[in-house]
């Protein structure tokens, strides 16, 4: 953007307005990348004004930079020697603006093609990674459900082979249980020839606990047979 | 005692307390009869209980 500060460029004049507008222009550096000081062509005279201690030390006091464009192409003044770039005429500041606009701008464009380049290569390169990670991911996913799932079966298989021995050791314990029943069964032990004598409703295992005058019963496989009067062998 | 309240552990331990019982002296031929009886009914509840047992873990964890 450009900004006009208008001033005298030839009389008394000069040296206060150029000095008041530059430190205006000062005031608002943040505004602004350079001060642009232009005159057309007149005679030495008028130019003359420009041969100006103050003018030059404000210049040369000023934090953006000036550029200046007075008088024609064989003058030079105290304030052109003061700025930064001192060109020969109005024209020249002009071509010379321009071309920096252009050439920054052009800059720019090259930067901005850089800035999408290395961003689509960064892009690129994040996007692959991504599909890497992604696809070891669900390798090593696929893997671990694998392991879990061998050693679930393999539990499986221990589960039922213990479950199983266990049940096959209280059918062991069950079947003992049974021969031990079978054996203690009396009527199993009468049916071999065995049999059993009670008195007074105790069973007697001594042939001495017989008591005499009274009956008792001999149980046999088939039934038992009550004895009311015997005779005992001393 | 109702068998169906029972447990297969406590059913298992009946069997064995009547068969130590069995071998008392003084029991008498009608009172180990009985006893012989109810040990052969809880060692049938336990083989059922078993039988059982096995069809739930072959239900569960399949044939090899």
């Amino acid at each position: 953007m450009l900004s006009f500060f208008p001033a005298a460029m030839q009389g008394l004049s000069v040296e206060n307005e150029v000095i008041g507008q530059i430190h205006s222009i000062q005031d608002r550096s943040e505004e602004f990348d350079a001060i642009v000081i232009i005159r057309g062509g007149g005679g030495k005279l008028d130019l003359a004004f420009f041969d100006n201690y103050l003018i030059g030390k404000a210049i040369a006091n000023c934090t953006l930079p000036v550029i200046t464009g007075i008088g024609h192409q064989i003058d030079q003044t105290v304030t052109d020697l003061a700025a930064h770039t001192a060109l020969k005429t109005p024209t020249a500041v002009a071509e010379f603006l321009i071309s920096r606009n252009v050439n920054f701008l052009q800059s720019l464009y090259e930067l901005h093609r850089q800035i999408s380049k290395k961003a689509r290569s960064i892009l690129d390169d994040e996007s692959w990674s991504l599909k890497v990670l992604k696809k070891d991911l669900l390798n090593k996913s696929k893997e671990a459900i694998s392991r879990q799932k061998t050693e679930l079966q393999l539990a499986r298989k221990d589960l039922r082979r213990i479950s199983l021995q266990i049940l096959a050791n209280e059918e062991s314990a069950l079947s003992h249980f049974k021969e031990r029943t079978k054996l203690l069964d009396p009527k199993n032990v009468l049916k071999r020839g065995f049999t059993a004598v009670e008195q007074n409703g105790i069973r007697l295992s001594f042939r001495d606990d017989l008591e005499r005058d009274k009956s008792f019963s001999i149980h046999f496989s088939d039934g038992k047979l009550n004895i009311k009067d015997f005779e005992k062998d001393e | 005692m109702s068998k169906e309240n029972i447990s297969y552990d406590d059913a298992k331990q009946k069997v064995e307390d009547i068969l130590s019982a069995l071998h008392d002296p003084q029991l008498k031929i009608e009172e180990m009869d009985l006893k012989v009886n109810e040990a052969v009914k809880l060692i049938k509840y336990c083989e059922n209980a078993l039988t059982r047992k096995r069809t739930d873990i072959e239900e569960a964890l399949g044939e090899d």
